[in-house]
């Protein structure tokens, strides 16, 4: 347990680099502005075809699509969600939070949601990225 | 290899996808519900009070001829100023979808037995039974009689227009949260579903049939026995026409009555009627008020929903500038008043429904006996689309009286249903409620009130009236069949062509009254008339406890203002405790430790209802348990034929009149006789466990609010979540705040009738105008009902009357 403390300087820089890079890379945030757009006027599943398409040029790795993938979309619908939920003082999601099985809780019922939007893209992220590797 | 990880990758994607994105079971499509970009959250709305005040908003609408002004006040009401009536009715079909949407469409899905499509086979019984009561081939026949007057249709042509102009601008992403969660789409909007909706009124008021129940006991009992149980009138009451009022029309002669006839009766369990269902109105004369002119209450009692039953508008164009409650689905206001008159409904009981035992030729049921003659049966087919299943057929026999609801075999999906008899039902009559109302919204004095309820066939109501002319009057108002003394108050003979309907107690002939030397008129859907009125409408009305209560306040009332109207609808006393808890009191002489307790708590209880008090709990239960007791042995539901208890009123004059009556022993003790002393004790214990089991040791858990428990459901069953429950509220059955279990105010409006700004109108019903369990205004309106405070209602001269609560304006245009 204590070796995390342990760790060498250079390899905490990596993993420092790889988490900004999950937020602030291309892919990133092509997946995230391709799908704010289109969300508001094409059903929510194609958030899995705005990130198929963006991995297809910009990934370099299949875990790489994925986890942009999720990682982006979970951002985008967390954002809104959480908008909707403040701005309304959360006089439905309340309410949803007691029909869907979540106890009542409007956090798990708003991370519930990140998730569901990250999970499709995930998928479609990787999917484009494979894709890729039949054009080459 | 790589090909199949991409495939793999591929197919995981799409079935996530579509999985996700359609329902399962009563799943909703959880992706799309959950998105932030179309799915539930799209449907929460800010505070209204955040909102910018006179925002104005412009608004295309085809098919509009000119532009329509639209006010929103604090609490959502849309005040409508139109040029004309095409325009008035398309606007108020219009925002009332805007609101209400799914509502409309839910509750016509539901009266065109139509549920199954949403939710599958759990509904199909529903729905079956909507069909085979012929819902669809009554309300097709309405709107063939709607179409015939010009004005009707007009109003009904424009609101469906109006209905499908917001319809056809929503994308699925605006769609109301419940198509979300139950994930399908609205469809177009037509007259014929506001048919519906009206005809579904005579199913909430005007379906309940005692006909089964009562030719059981006469089977088992005799008639002689059944008339002094079952009388034809109550030995307390306060007649809604009051006694000694003098008939002013020259009656017909009543037809000969049917020949003597016992029908089969039934083999089915049924249940008793829903005694919440029924409502208050009263009108005081100028003499009684403190203005010098009228006042009129009204507080119609339905089941309590969210969204609410009824809809706040006001509506203005040339000739017309009415203020009320309008129902979603229907066109104009309902119950309401303008600048001179104002109305209201409660609803008659008349009994409007009978059951003829039809004799088939055979088991090919094409032909039937009447009138000496086998006659042809005809078909209709009824075809009940099944959500994820093959649509199921239905054929529907038909005689010259109506559908035969069940067949032979048939199990019925309510148990007062006979098997094997034909249906004769006013709702099945061709009308025109829709011109009454359209002529009601513009009158202007007693005349065209009076030509208005012309129009109105069913269900019947009394239709409170009051004008700033001085005058006030009630009409026992709809059509009625001509029948013989007591036709219908058991099975007829299908056979016999003197059971049929013969004609209808002329119009004008209905009870009425106006400007009755009293004071005032009133109405609790207690019997219409006293025994001297020359024709039959019911043999058995609601209990008369709301009406006398009522009646006696209004008689001692003087100098009355709309607060002594507004308390007197908030009104707890509860009539049966004091006309029968001496007596229970008195019959149990040595009570036990427990009952002594609860003995005291009743002795010092003022007998009103109130939300914290136990006595009412207790009064209440016992008086149910007492009843159980006396007549359960005699009176009770068997597995084979069920039958149906003496009332309240017939028990109390039993206990009273005749205290050693053999009705009193339990037949099904041996060699043991019971008297009412023993009834009463042994109720009482039974009363006191089950409190005990239900709620623990006395406490203020045995509190009335708390064991009655009033909740306000949402139409969808079992969501709580989007329902208001455990309203802590008194009153109760048989109490003029009838706020039951399920049932109570739905409405409640006192208006003072005045010249110009003298007219001043207080109204609230128990939920908000919006439909949108994600608005503030969903609900915002319960607390002060549950309260039995009033809003006053903001009634607008022009469009250029200004006041500080608009809070919202929109412009409609072509």
């Amino acid at each position: 347990m204590n070796q995390r403390t342990h760790t060498p300087a250079p390899v905490q820089q990596e993993s420092q680099h790889k988490l900004s890079d999950l937020f602030l890379s291309s892919l990133t945030w092509a997946i995230f502005i391709s799908a704010l757009i289109t969300q508001f006027f094409l059903p929510w599943w194609t958030i899995a075809l705005c990130s198929g398409i963006s991995s297809f040029f910009l990934a370099k790795s299949g875990g790489e699509a994925f986890m942009k993938g999720l990682v982006s979309a979970f951002l985008l619908w967390l954002i809104f969600a959480l908008y909707y939920h403040l701005s309304t003082n959360g006089i439905l999601s309340q309410k949803i939070a007691n029909i869907l099985p979540v106890n009542g809780r409007t956090t798990v019922l708003i991370i519930l949601s990140a998730f569901i939007g990250g999970l499709v893209a995930a998928w479609g992220s990787l999917s484009g990225y494979l894709l890729r590797k039949h054009f080459k | 290899m790589n090909f199949l990880k991409t495939l793999l990758a591929l197919s995981v994607t799409i079935v996530l996808c579509y999985a996700l994105n359609r329902t399962w079971g009563v799943v909703p499509p959880i992706g799309k519900f959950l998105s932030p970009f179309e799915g539930f959250w799209v449907n929460a709305e800010a505070s209204y009070k955040d909102a910018p005040t006179m925002n104005e908003d412009k608004l295309q609408i085809p098919n509009l001829q000119g532009e329509v002004t639209v006010l929103y006040d604090e609490n959502g009401v849309p005040h409508v100023f139109a040029q004309n009536d095409h325009d008035l009715y398309l606007a108020q079909g219009y925002l009332t979808a805007k609101d209400r949407l799914w509502q409309m469409e839910f509750q016509t899905h539901f009266a065109a037995g139509r549920i199954s499509e949403i939710v599958g086979d759990k509904a199909l019984e529903s729905d079956r039974y909507q069909r085979r009561m012929g819902a669809v081939y009554g309300a097709e026949k309405s709107l063939s009689g709607m179409n015939e007057n010009p004005q009707a249709k007009l109003s009904l042509d424009a609101y469906s227009e109006g209905v499908n102009a917001y319809i056809n601008s929503l994308s699925p992403r605006e769609y109301p949260v419940e198509y979300k969660l139950l994930g399908y789409a609205p469809e177009a909007w037509s007259p014929l579903k506001s048919a519906l909706f009206l005809k579904n009124m005579s199913f909430v008021l005007a379906s309940g049939t005692d006909d089964l129940r009562m030719t059981n006991i006469l089977r088992k009992y005799g008639k002689e026995v059944t008339e002094d149980l079952f009388p034809n009138y109550p030995s307390k009451e306060s007649p809604i026409i009051p006694e000694g009022t003098k008939i002013d029309f020259q009656p017909l002669p009543l037809p000969p009555a049917p020949h003597d006839f016992t029908g089969i009766g039934s083999m089915n369990p049924q249940p008793e009627r829903d005694k919440g269902i029924g409502s208050n109105n009263w009108a005081v004369s100028g003499s009684k008020s403190a203005t010098g002119l009228p006042l009129l209450a009204n507080d119609p009692h339905l089941t309590l929903s969210l969204p609410s039953i009824w809809y706040q508008m006001q509506l203005v164009s040339p000739g017309i500038n009415v203020y009320g409650s309008t129902m979603p689905g229907s066109p104009s206001v309902i119950i309401g008043f303008n600048q001179d008159v104002a109305w209201g409904v409660t609803n008659v009981g008349a009994d409007i429904i009978d059951w003829y035992q039809v004799k088939f030729r055979d088991k090919s049921m094409n032909e039937y006996w009447h009138d000496g003659k086998w006659k042809k049966t005809s078909k209709r087919i009824e075809v009940i689309k099944v959500k994820g299943k093959p649509d199921v057929i239905d054929t529907v026999l038909y005689t010259h009286h109506g559908p035969v609801v069940y067949l032979e075999g048939q199990k019925p999906f309510k148990k007062n249903i006979p098997v094997g008899h034909a249906l004769r039902w006013i709702a099945h009559e061709k009308s025109q409620e829709l011109a009454a109302f359209y002529l009601l919204n513009r009158a202007k004095n007693y005349d065209d009130y009076v030509k208005a309820l012309g129009y109105y066939s069913a269900p019947a109501q009394n239709f409170v009236f009051a004008s700033n002319q001085g005058d006030i009057a009630l009409w026992v108002n709809g059509k009625f069949p001509l029948k013989a003394k007591e036709q219908g108050k058991y099975i007829l003979d299908g056979t016999d062509n003197s059971a049929d309907w013969k004609s209808f107690i002329p119009a004008l002939q209905n009870p009425h009254v106006k400007n009755p030397p009293r004071g005032f008129v009133s109405s609790a859907n207690q019997s219409s008339v006293d025994p001297s009125y020359p024709y039959y409408i019911n043999w058995e009305f609601a209990p008369s406890e709301r009406g006398r209560r009522i009646n006696e306040r209004l008689t001692s009332m003087t100098k009355a203002t709309v607060d002594s109207l507004r308390m007197l609808q908030n009104d707890n006393y509860n009539l049966k405790a004091r006309d029968m808890l001496p007596l229970m009191l008195e019959l149990v002489k040595t009570p036990t430790k427990a009952q002594a307790e609860a003995l005291t708590k009743l002795k010092s209880w003022n007998k009103v209802n109130a939300p914290d008090e136990i006595a009412p709990t207790i009064f209440e239960t016992w008086a149910d348990y007492l009843r159980e007791a006396i007549w359960h042995d005699d009176f009770g539901s068997d597995e084979n034929i069920v039958l149906k208890y003496p009332s309240f009123d017939r028990t109390l004059t039993l206990m009273q009149k005749d205290p050693k009556s053999k009705w009193f022993d339990d037949v099904l003790t041996k060699n043991k006789v019971e008297t009412l002393e023993d009834l009463a004790g042994n109720s009482l214990t039974a009363t006191l466990d089950s409190l005990v089991k239900k709620h623990g040791k006395m406490s203020e858990k045995w509190n009335w609010s708390d064991h009655k428990s009033t909740d306000i459901r949402h139409l969808i069953p079992g969501m709580n979540a989007l329902s208001k429950m455990d309203v802590k509220i008194g009153g109760g059955s048989g109490i003029v705040n009838a706020t039951t279990e399920r049932t109570g105010p739905s409405w409640r409006m006192v208006v003072q009738l005045g010249k110009d700004k003298a007219l001043k109108a207080y109204g609230v019903y128990p939920g908000g105008q919006s439909g949108n369990p994600g608005s503030p205004l969903y609900d915002n309106m319960v607390e002060t009902w549950r309260k039995g405070e009033l809003n006053e209602l903001l009634y607008l001269r022009s469009k250029e009357e200004t006041s500080p609560r608009i809070k919202k304006s929109l412009k409609l245009v072509k």
